[in-house]
Order: C-alpha cells, then sequence, then structure tokens
C-alpha cells in the first residue's frame, strides 16, 4: 500500500448498519433531523431502506441524512476505487478507506447527495 | 505484466479453471484466473446493483464481488465462502464460486451466448470432464462491468 495515499480525519457514517464515510475537512455542518423537518436526501434511500429520523451533515452545495455518525480524527490508509465501480452510486465513490474491519466506502458527498435525490424521484 | 497467449494456442486449448456458480459451470482462461480466495465479510457499497455483492480488501486493493448467477439473469446466492480472482488489465474482479473444479481443457464448437448484454462476453457449448461450461471472456465482461455498473 502507498503511504501517501492517506487521508486524515473522517466522518464515519451508518445507514441501516451500513457503513459509509466522508473526509472531514469537506464537511461543513451536522446537526439533528427529524421527519417532519423536511425533503433531504436520505443516504438510506441507496440501499433501500425507509427513512428514520438521523443526523444532517451539509457542504457547501448540498446535504444529506444518516442514521448516525462519529467524528474520527487521525489518518487512515485510502484505497483506490476499482474501475468496476467508478460510475457506482454517480460516480460519488472516492476511494475506501482501510479499516480492520474491512474497507469502508469514502463518498463525495456533493455527488452522493444528487445520486441519492435521483433514486428517490424514481 | 504481460497477458498475450502464444499465437499458436487457441481459446478451447488453453487451460481453464472450470468453477460452479449456482447451477452452471463457467470456465475462465487459466492466465487470468489469479486465484481462488475465501471470501471475507463483505463491504456493500451503495447504489450498486444487485449482481455487485460487496468488496473486500486483498493485498492492499480493493475487489468488487460479482454474483454471476444473478448477473446472468438466475437465481443468486447468498452464502458464497469463495470466489475466483480473475484480473485483467485494468483491475481485478472476484467470481463468486460454489465449486471449484480445477483447470480443464475446454473443448467444442464455441459461439457467444448472446450478441449483447453480460451473455455476449461468455461462449458455449464448451466441453470439459465435469460437463458442459460457459467460457468467460474477461476483458469483455470487465470492461461490461465497468460500463453499466
Amino acid at each position: 500500500m502507498n503511504p501517501a495515499h492517506e487521508i486524515e480525519g473522517l466522518v464515519l457514517c451508518q445507514a441501516g448498519g451500513f457503513r459509509f464515510a466522508f473526509a472531514a475537512a469537506t464537511i461543513a455542518s451536522i446537526g439533528a433531523w427529524e421527519l417532519s423537518s423536511g425533503e433531504v436526501p436520505l443516504a438510506r434511500t441507496a440501499f433501500g431502506l425507509p427513512p428514520v429520523p438521523g443526523k444532517l451533515i451539509t457542504d457547501e452545495r448540498s446535504a444529506l441524512v444518516v442514521d448516525s455518525l462519529e467524528v474520527a480524527a487521525g489518518r487512515y490508509p485510502l484505497l483506490g476505487v476499482p474501475v468496476v465501480l467508478s460510475r457506482t452510486a454517480g460516480g460519488s465513490l472516492a476511494g475506501f478507506v482501510a479499516t480492520a474491519d474491512g474497507p469502508v466506502p469514502l463518498l463525495k458527498l456533493t455527488e452522493f447527495s444528487a445520486f441519492v435525490s435521483g433514486q428517490g424521484a424514481h | 505484466m504481460c497477458y498475450d497467449s502464444p499465437p499458436h494456442m487457441t481459446d478451447a486449448a488453453r487451460g481453464h479453471l472450470v468453477f460452479a456458480c449456482g447451477e452452471s459451470l463457467y470456465a475462465i482462461p487459466a492466465e487470468r484466473s489469479a486465484e481462488v480466495v475465501s471470501l471475507p465479510p463483505l463491504t456493500r457499497v451503495p447504489g450498486a446493483p444487485s449482481h455487485l455483492l460487496g468488496v473486500f480488501a486483498h493485498r492492499g486493493e480493493v475487489v468488487p464481488v460479482i454474483d454471476l448467477a444473478t448477473l446472468l439473469g438466475g437465481k443468486g446466492g447468498s452464502n458464497y465462502k469463495r470466489a475466483v480472482l480473475m484480473r485483467v488489465a485494468r483491475g481485478a474482479l472476484a467470481l463468486t464460486a460454489s465449486r471449484v473444479a480445477g483447470v480443464n481443457v475446454i473443448e467444442g464448437e464455441l459461439a457467444a451466448l448472446s450478441d449483447t448484454g453480460p451473455q455476449a462476453h461468455l461462449k458455449g457449448p464448451g466441453k470439459s470432464p465435469v460437463g458442459d461450461v460457459a467460457i468467460i471472456e474477461p476483458e469483455g465482461l470487465f470492461e461490461f462491468l465497468a460500463q453499466g455498473s
């Protein structure tokens, strides 16, 4: 593994038991979200799951609701996106964070939020 | 790494790794089948199609796991323990295997199973010692998956 491929600071998220992450540096805000809070793309949609209350995360352009999250400081090894997955989830995969429990998808929030919005519209 | 085969050898004359996925047998050119791996718990990828069961890390690389049975429109499995690691110039894929029958020479008049879809990258019917097989064309199947996933 190339030690130059690392990421510092993660927002580790869960949706229905599935794990994914965003680069902490790209996240502008974190807040609570209720079913009555208004329409926002839900990460659960990408896994075919119904909505539940969760956490709202935003960057400069978009927003997404996840079930739960934790902010993790420190540096983590980052693995590349396989060619076969380059178009998956609207091209929102930025890599995979290598952890002891297996690779965790690292997503680009704007692209993933747009992908989930498109799924919810179908 | 060079994947070229000696020019005097035909597809059928080369050794193929034969394996079962569901009720069907498949064969992959031996030089493309890097190894047979035991599958760890898989990481599911959001938005992935149903034939893409998940990924796992293998020697510093993320490897997608493909359920051939589901990809080809059949009944997919849910409890695969092994997979055949297929490697082409642009990356690797793990193809789920319910049984691995070893390396065999495949015989027969081979033709693509379809003009379109993933079957366009399978040839058959091939005759192996363990039964009729569909021969996977690794580069074509890889590119098909890269375009469609």
